[in-house]
């Protein structure tokens, strides 16, 4: 299950907000879909910083937010979800996380903007669905990614969600699984 | 070297810079993203001319720490 929070920009603004309501997300989507509380469930994490419920092992989680967003997504899987806005993107970064047939199809797009955090997000989905972050070399993973959104990855042994809406945020989730597909439900948060 | 940091910084958080101080954790703190983090270092090593090896940098906990790696890099 898949909860995405997105707003206009005077919303979330600040990183405190962020991560308040990133953390309303995971109280409220443990409680909804596992009758779990999160204040009487210890969150321990990995050597990189992930996430995990001690006493529930089969239950996987992860957080993201963003300016203006915030997305979790909880499954039996290993996941890792991760939320952008669609913004002017450093040419830098860009340079730095993506391969060279990535970094053309993102320059000779006519919408570079979106692709460049497209493949970012799907990237930063993977990394921490592996649990590593940003310890993974991002150009280790390759995306083709068409302009229906149907993609395809380097890595086996991996399934990708993406969703975008209106409000101009991109959201990418990675499931560790052996599935050819996967029913995901999707819901759309409104602010408290 | 810190002052070079922080002004690369004030690029991707809204706080007061006096705030800033090498203790501080741009993760924990700053609640700085990751996409945040790995601007802020190729920003970092265009400003001062090194490279910063990504696998290094769940290492960092705090800005204090990116200086020392940071200022050692220089010297190599």
């Amino acid at each position: 299950m898949i909860y995405i929070v997105c707003s206009e920009a005077k919303h979330l603004a600040t990183a405190d907000e962020q991560q308040d309501i990133s953390q309303r997300l995971l109280r409220e989507g443990l409680l909804r879909e596992h009758d779990i509380r999160a204040d009487q469930s210890e969150i321990i994490r990995n050597d990189w910083g992930k996430p995990f419920l001690r006493d529930r092992r089969d239950v996987y989680f992860s957080i993201s937010h963003c300016l203006g967003g915030a997305a979790l997504s909880i499954s039996p899987f290993r996941t890792g979800i991760d939320i952008e806005k669609i913004r002017p993107f450093s040419p830098v970064t860009a340079r730095k996380v993506l391969t060279d047939e990535e970094l053309r199809t993102v320059m000779n797009s006519d919408t570079s903007e979106r692709d460049f955090f497209v493949f970012w997000t799907l990237k930063e989905s993977y990394t921490k669905a592996i649990g590593t972050g940003l310890s993974y070399p991002m150009k280790n993973i390759r995306f083709v990614v068409d302009r229906n959104r149907n993609m395809q990855c380097s890595m086996k042994g991996c399934l990708f969600g993406l969703f975008e809406n209106n409000l101009g945020f991109v959201t990418a989730v990675c499931y560790l699984c052996r599935e050819d597909h996967l029913e995901e439900k999707v819901e759309y948060c409104r602010l408290p | 070297m810190l002052k070079i940091i922080v002004k690369d910084l004030l690029d991707y958080v809204d706080i007061d810079e006096s705030l800033i101080t090498e203790d501080t954790r741009p993760s924990t703190d700053l609640h700085l993203n990751s996409y945040d983090y790995i601007s802020l270092v190729g920003k970092l090593e265009d400003d001062i001319g090194i490279k910063i090896d990504e696998n290094e940098l769940r290492k960092f906990v705090t800005l204090g720490e990116l200086d020392a790696y940071i200022q050692k890099k220089m010297l190599e």
